[in-house]
């Protein structure tokens, strides 16, 4: 892991803090740790109410306790640490080779523990929050319209729009793609493996059902 | 039943037409998702479990295990020409692969990595063969306590190996010990965590949590990109040369035996195995030198090392009962789903079953070479599918497999929640591999937890006072502290220009 790619602030070459997307990272990491404390200490809570112990001697609120116990203490550790390396990868108004030593010296002995966005091919800039956005609602939607639509039909839609808004692929290509899908999951979920594909409330898409 | 006899019924059972009819769309299914972007073989083998309740468990199990090792011969094409690895286990292959490939000897490289894949794992499958029985009467011998230190061992030697913080490791052990604790508990059967819905209350699917953390959100991060079509070379002559067999014939028999010593290991990774063959050919190697610029013992040893560390992974989930990776705890699901446990009394009660899987490796891998060696030029057509479409057609066919299961449109709610989850997980560089095991072996671990506690009246140092059990955890401190704390560098570091594979 080299200092750039932890975003070490300040070098010769004049760069003087982190990148967009390993602030980003850095700020989004530290959220999740936050998260995983309060899930953490959500779950010690409840295992309590379960009763971690009982006249078997082990109740069912004992592996919960133990699992949410791993979780707070490892999302405080988290916390700790990324509140540290944060303070590390705050720039510095004027690099001089003295601040960019000193801060080296402290941000090092924090920066190795963890994974920087350099290691993956997409980040929080890169990914396509829009299509991301629409391909869960399009998926939610599919659920709500499958009482409606039935299966099948609802199937269809949700390919086609998944093609349409999601791929950005032209209507031509979307509809094949759908239909094909529609008919795969006709023959062979609800014919070929008789899964029962709840069918339609809507009496002239009847003949669609299995 | 001695060995040989057993083994003998167990071809009799992968040889009948049907059996062999599921090996062969198990292999193509495999070589499948191994050579297209964004499908695992995690995923491969997630999506057909909906059919194996139609299907015969011999049947079943053998179309799932042959997707299991099918998808390793795909990967490697990728690795080769396009300097694409697939899974972190194919990332070696692309050292020498690819330059190989850059000289005009892609399909050398193909048809002897398919060659090489194929002896390691007929060999590896002889030594199942001498190996699992005897395995298998050593693991009756071994109680709750021991049953708990060997998961958790499991659980350790994952986060251990994997090229990611150790915090971030054990948290997605936590968080997969969570999700396998919702719904009735185990022993008692009390609701636990959910929240009063009546379908949370027979725990969450394995299949969402697959499909969530492994399927769907690789589409959800690349949703809406087109990736740039990438340089592939051509395949000119495929058969190799008396030389390059003769040069890859020690790395193979070398990286058999590496791959199925680590396959053995509970929780082990695969790539470590590749990775282990190749320095260990970079070392016996007379010339050095070569290797990064095409050496073909740097793509014989690790494919053999691949292949043999699959087929031995099968070793611990016979003989213990453990799956070592998310595939295999796929194997698990189906495996159960047929009403089958697996462990030591497989061997006992369900003989045709275990032995004709076994028996179904040597099937399977026959097929495979044929499918790899004169008809490798069809998959690299497979190649040209554009990503996007595939992410759309895996969504849709997860929906349908995940709502297939249990016929609960609920279970299709939590692809969504686990898939969004997955992306901050994955753009945070969170393992995922250590969670779906987690989850996997929650239930099993948190029984023996609690029997060992009951059978020791409450008190939690029996697991460091039985020998065994102590030893094994000692086991499991040692590789955590010997392979995260001490050593602070990532293990599996690709050498630059490499992308990792996100799982």
């Amino acid at each position: 892991m080299t200092d750039q790619s932890i975003g070490v602030a300040g070098d010769p070459a004049g760069h003087t803090g982190p990148s967009e997307d390993e602030r980003v990272f850095a700020q989004a990491d530290l959220v999740a740790m936050l998260l995983f404390l309060v899930l953490g200490i959500a779950i010690i809570v409840r295992a309590f109410g379960l009763r971690v112990t009982n006249a078997l001697g082990v109740g069912p609120g004992m592996f919960p306790l133990v699992s949410g116990i791993l979780i707070a203490g490892l999302g405080l550790i988290g916390t700790v640490v990324r509140l540290r390396q944060l303070r590390a990868l705050a720039p510095v108004p004027e690099a001089t080779p003295a601040a960019v030593t000193e801060q080296r010296a402290y941000a090092e002995p924090h920066i190795e523990e963890y994974d920087s966005p350099a290691d993956i091919d997409e980040s929080f800039t890169t990914v396509n929050w829009v299509r991301v956005a629409l391909a869960l609602v399009l998926v939610v939607a599919f659920v709500v319209l499958v009482p409606v639509l039935g299966f099948v039909t609802a199937l269809t839609l949700l390919t086609l729009g998944l093609m349409v808004l999601v791929a950005g692929r032209g209507w031509l290509p979307s509809v094949l793609v759908a239909l094909g899908t529609g008919a795969l999951t006709y023959y062979g979920f609800g014919l070929f493996l008789n899964v029962q594909l709840p069918s339609t409330s809507l009496i002239f898409l009847t003949w669609l059902d299995t | 039943m001695n060995t040989l006899d057993a083994l003998l019924n167990g071809f009799a059972v992968a040889l009948t037409p049907e059996n062999l009819l599921f090996a062969l769309i198990g292999c193509l299914v495999g070589m499948l998702v191994g050579v297209l972007p964004g499908i695992g073989q995690s995923a491969g083998m997630a999506l057909l479990i909906p059919l194996t309740y139609v299907l015969p468990p011999a049947g079943a199990i053998i179309m799932l295990a042959s997707i299991f090792y099918g998808a390793a011969y795909g990967g490697r094409i990728t690795s080769i020409l396009m300097n694409i690895p697939g899974e972190s286990e194919s990332v070696v292959t692309t050292f020498d692969g690819y330059p190989m490939a850059k000289q005009g000897r892609a399909g050398i490289a193909l048809s002897v990595t398919a060659i090489t894949s194929f002896v390691g794992a007929i060999l590896s499958v002889l030594a199942i063969t001498v190996a699992a029985l005897p395995l298998s009467r050593l693991a009756r011998h071994l109680g709750p306590p021991e049953y708990c230190a060997l998961m958790v061992l499991g659980l350790c030697l994952v986060v251990a190996l994997i090229d990611k913080s150790l915090i971030k490791g054990v948290l997605m052990i936590g968080l997969g010990l969570f999700i396998a604790q919702i719904g009735a508990d185990p022993v008692q059967g009390s609701a636990r965590f959910t929240f009063g819905s009546a379908d949370l209350l027979s725990g969450i699917p394995l299949l969402a949590v697959i499909m969530g953390f492994f399927g769907v959100s690789d589409v959800l991060l690349t949703a809406g990109r087109r990736h740039a079509p990438g340089t592939m070379a051509k395949i000119e002559r495929l058969t190799p040369a008396r030389k390059d067999l003769t040069d890859s014939a020690g790395a193979t028999l070398r990286g058999t035996l590496i791959g199925f010593v680590f396959g053995l290991i509970p929780g082990m990774v695969a790539a470590v195995s590749t990775f282990a063959s190749y320095v260990t050919e970079k070392r016996v190697g007379k010339r050095p030198q070569e290797f990064g610029h095409g050496a073909i013992q740097g793509v014989a040893g690790p494919e053999a090392a691949n292949k043999s560390f699959e087929i031995a992974s099968f070793v611990p989930l016979f003989t213990l009962g453990i799956p070592g990776s998310a595939a295999l705890a796929i194997l698990v699901s189906a495996f159960s789903i047929q009403g089958v446990t697996p462990g030591p009394s497989m061997f006992t009660e369900s003989p045709d079953l275990v032995w004709g899987v076994i028996a179904s490796m040597v099937v399977g891998n026959f097929i495979l070479l044929i499918l790899n060696f004169p008809l490798v030029r069809m998959w690299v057509q497979i190649l040209r599918v554009p990503a996007d479409v595939l992410g759309v057609v895996v969504i849709a066919v997860s929906v349908v497999g995940i709502y297939s299961v249990n016929n609960s449109l609920v279970d299709i709610l939590l692809l969504c929640l686990f898939s969004l989850i997955a992306v901050f997980l994955k753009l945070l560089q969170f393992p995922l591999p250590p969670l779906v095991l987690a989850f996997v072996l929650g239930e099993r671990i948190e029984s023996s937890f609690r029997q060992t506690l009951v059978l020791s009246g409450g008190d939690p140092l029996t697991f460091v006072t039985r020998p065994i059990s102590a030893t094994i955890l000692a086991i499991a401190v040692i590789a955590v502290v010997a392979l995260k704390v001490r050593r602070r560098k990532p293990v599996l570091v690709p050498p630059q220009g490499v992308d990792t594979p996100a799982h």
